[in-house]
């Protein structure tokens, strides 16, 4: 079954998916009181998993403003597909604007408890070159984003512990922090920790807070316009994501989404990169 | 191919595309001073460098696309005169596993670091005032076949197309004649290459029967008439593999290529054939900004026949074919830094060869803003005189250039 989401619209029809979300959607619609007897784990887990997607399209812009008030835009379209079985997502975006930039490419391989793979694909110099691990912490696009907050921080190399209950935007929201389980994680990602704000309608991140390596403040994620995509298992989409770190702030913007629409493997193949 | 062939081609596939067709286009003008041409010759004054560059892909049909990238500058080797060159005019047609693609396109095999020993499918212009050495890319008409194989994919490619590698010297001289010959077999050149993307490894394999895109150089004299130069392109075959992987925070890359030349048509004007050449180097990320690059070349010979003319010509060609000594070791380093989250960038690179002489870079790039690009570089060339580099130590120059994309 096929849906799609333009911006402002809320479609009826079934799964989201992890697109450049980052782990911060989440699935069921539990109370606040359920929310509230989930372990740390459980909560993030099932955002996790819940944002994991059979396949999708999108069309993004990404909007980089510095403390200066110049700005920078990208048009972005990406592709995903769950392969290998349901073990692994892979997400390939290309740059579609501006002019000097189009035909850029990334694909990540996602992977759960495996190592990921990361490619990326410059049209001048017409080759595809893998990425190393630690190339995660890097500035994806030259955002605020980093390539580990778009391809997803796995729960499972953290830890994690619910710290407080507060209000984001109204809405009643579990914080959890989360710390890396093992010391090369905080070094590849760049973050000795996290703090999540998971609202308790729909575990939904509407906040994560990043501290770097030496435990100060980095930088801090908000999603906005989240829509339901699918009621059936409570899948939403944040259609505006900002991040905001002490020297620009980063807006990804979703046109368009559409999920469950046919995705060739070879779509999301490194050589799908190359015209 | 003919450059009106290939624009005539293209000008048919868009008139015969239907109304449904949709075309990305993009384009760049670019001006750059450069205090020196590529020509390696003292003394020059200031050159001036406009070029207007677009670039189109047109999907003409579900399963069927037009790729278009080309150029024209007013003075792009700086001898005075405007040209154009299209890299890039193919159709691309895919069904399933297959694609075909049909026209000029560039071929950039092998992953290691600017210096490939696979790269052998079609040449550069080295004389273009560019200031990124990718852009001295010529494209090679070819039909190519690539199928999706147990994993990964077979490119078979025949290219009947030749266009000579330019190097950046003058051979001309008040006496002396200089000849080009074009290889009279092009149709015979193919090649095939099978590459898979891994769980943690890249790599292929490669095999090539084409001409050398280098000019090899051999000198005649005939009595009563001025001396001959000839740039000839001697026929090889190439055996070649890739790899890359990661290793903890490193990345890491491996090329290597074995070459087979038809040592008779060499014309004794060689005292060394190139017999190999492999690559190995690594790189990681410093600080979430700053990539270092190292890279190790080897390059081997085996003694040719003496030659039967000039000695002297002998030795150039040893140069141009990396083949100044039985083993030719080299290196590569590469700096990379950006800052103002990306918006600029620096690079250093040296270079340097057993006996070779030694090259320096320095690259700075700033984006004002979208689309609008600043770059400024340097090079320098020096060494022993009759090394590589140091034979084009007058082409050391620093170029200060703007792009202006659309």
């Amino acid at each position: 079954m096929t849906s799609q989401l333009t911006d402002g619209a809320v479609a009826g029809a079934p799964v989201s998916r992890r697109a450049l979300a980052f782990g911060m959607l989440c699935a069921m619609a539990p109370s606040s009181a359920l929310a509230q007897a989930q372990s740390a784990e459980t909560l993030m887990e099932a955002a996790y998993q819940t944002t994991r997607f059979a396949s999708a399209r999108f069309r993004a812009r990404l909007t980089i403003i510095t403390r200066g008030g110049s700005s920078r835009a990208r048009t972005l379209d990406g592709v995903s597909k769950s392969i290998e079985g349901g073990n692994a997502l892979a997400r390939l975006v290309r740059v579609a604007a501006p002019a000097d930039m189009r035909g850029v490419g990334t694909l990540t391989i996602d992977r759960r408890n495996a190592p990921d793979d990361l490619w990326v694909y410059l049209p001048a110099l017409r080759r595809v070159r893998r990425l190393v691990a630690t190339n995660r912490r890097d500035a994806w696009m030259g955002s605020d984003f980093s390539y580990g907050d778009i391809v997803g921080h796995e729960v499972s190399e953290w830890r994690h512990a619910i710290v407080r209950r507060e209000r984001v935007a109204g809405e009643p929201c579990t914080v959890v922090e989360s710390t890396p389980a093992r010391t090369n994680i905080a070094s590849e990602s760049g973050y000795a920790r996290r703090l999540t704000w998971l609202r308790d309608t729909d575990f939904f991140a509407v906040r994560t807070e990043f501290f770097d390596l030496s435990d100060s403040p980095l930088k801090t994620v908000e999603a906005s316009q989240i829509r339901l995509l699918d009621r059936a298992t409570n899948k939403s989409q944040a259609m505006q994501i900002t991040m905001t770190s002490a020297r620009s702030t980063s807006v990804l913007a979703f046109d368009s989404i559409e999920i469950n629409v046919p995705v060739d493997g070879a779509e999301v193949a490194p050589s799908a990169l190359t015209p | 191919m003919k450059l009106n062939m290939l624009c005539g081609a293209a000008f048919a596939a868009l008139v015969l595309a239907p109304d449904s067709a949709t075309a990305d286009v993009e384009g760049s003008l670019r001006a750059s001073a450069w205090s020196g041409s590529r020509a390696a010759t003292s003394g020059e004054t200031a050159i001036i460098n406009l070029e207007a560059w677009g670039r189109s892909e047109w999907r003409l049909a579900d399963n069927l696309d037009l790729h278009i990238e080309g150029w024209a500058a007013l003075d792009p080797i700086a001898d005075g005169s405007a040209d154009a060159d299209v890299r890039d005019a193919y159709l691309s047609w895919r069904h399933g596993p297959l694609r075909i693609n049909v026209g000029r396109q560039i071929f950039a095999w092998g992953r290691a670091d600017r210096l490939n020993p696979t790269d052998v499918l079609g040449a550069r212009d080295y004389r273009r005032l560019v200031e990124d050495e990718a852009d001295t890319r010529l494209g090679l008409a070819s039909i190519t076949g690539r199928l999706e194989l147990a994993g990964g994919e077979l490119s078979l490619v025949w290219a009947p197309e030749f266009r000579a590698t330019e190097l950046p010297q003058t051979f001309a001289g008040p006496d002396l004649r200089v000849v080009r010959e074009s290889p009279d077999a092009t149709t015979r050149q193919f090649a095939v290459r099978y590459e898979r993307f891994g769980r943690s490894i890249d790599w292929s394999t490669s095999y090539a029967e084409i001409y050398d895109t280098a000019p090899w150089l051999s000198l005649s004299v005939e009595p009563g008439a001025a001396p001959t130069l000839t740039l000839f392109h001697p026929r090889f075959r190439m055996l070649g593999a890739d790899a890359a992987t990661t290793w903890v925070s490193f990345g890491v890359r491996a090329e290597a290529a074995l070459y087979d030349y038809d040592v008779d048509a060499l014309r004794g004007s060689a005292t060394r054939v190139p017999t190999f050449a492999a690559a190995i180097g690594v790189d990681r990320d410093f600080s979430n900004s700053t990539n270092v690059n190292v890279q190790l070349i080897v390059h081997g010979a085996r003694a040719a026949s003496a030659p039967s003319a000039s000695q002297a010509i002998a030795l150039r060609n040893d140069v141009i074919q990396y083949a100044w000594r039985d083993t030719v070791v080299g290196g590569l380093l590469r700096v990379r830094r950006t800052f103002a989250q990306d918006r600029g960038s620096f690079e250093l690179s040296a270079a340097a060869f057993g006996g070779g002489g030694e090259y320096q870079q320095a690259r700075l790039g700033y984006v004002l803003t979208d689309g609008v690009r600043l770059i400024a570089m340097g090079e320098r060339f020096g060494g022993d005189p009759s090394s590589l580099f140091g034979k084009l130590e007058d082409n050391t120059l620093i170029t200060l250039g703007v792009r202006l994309g659309f």
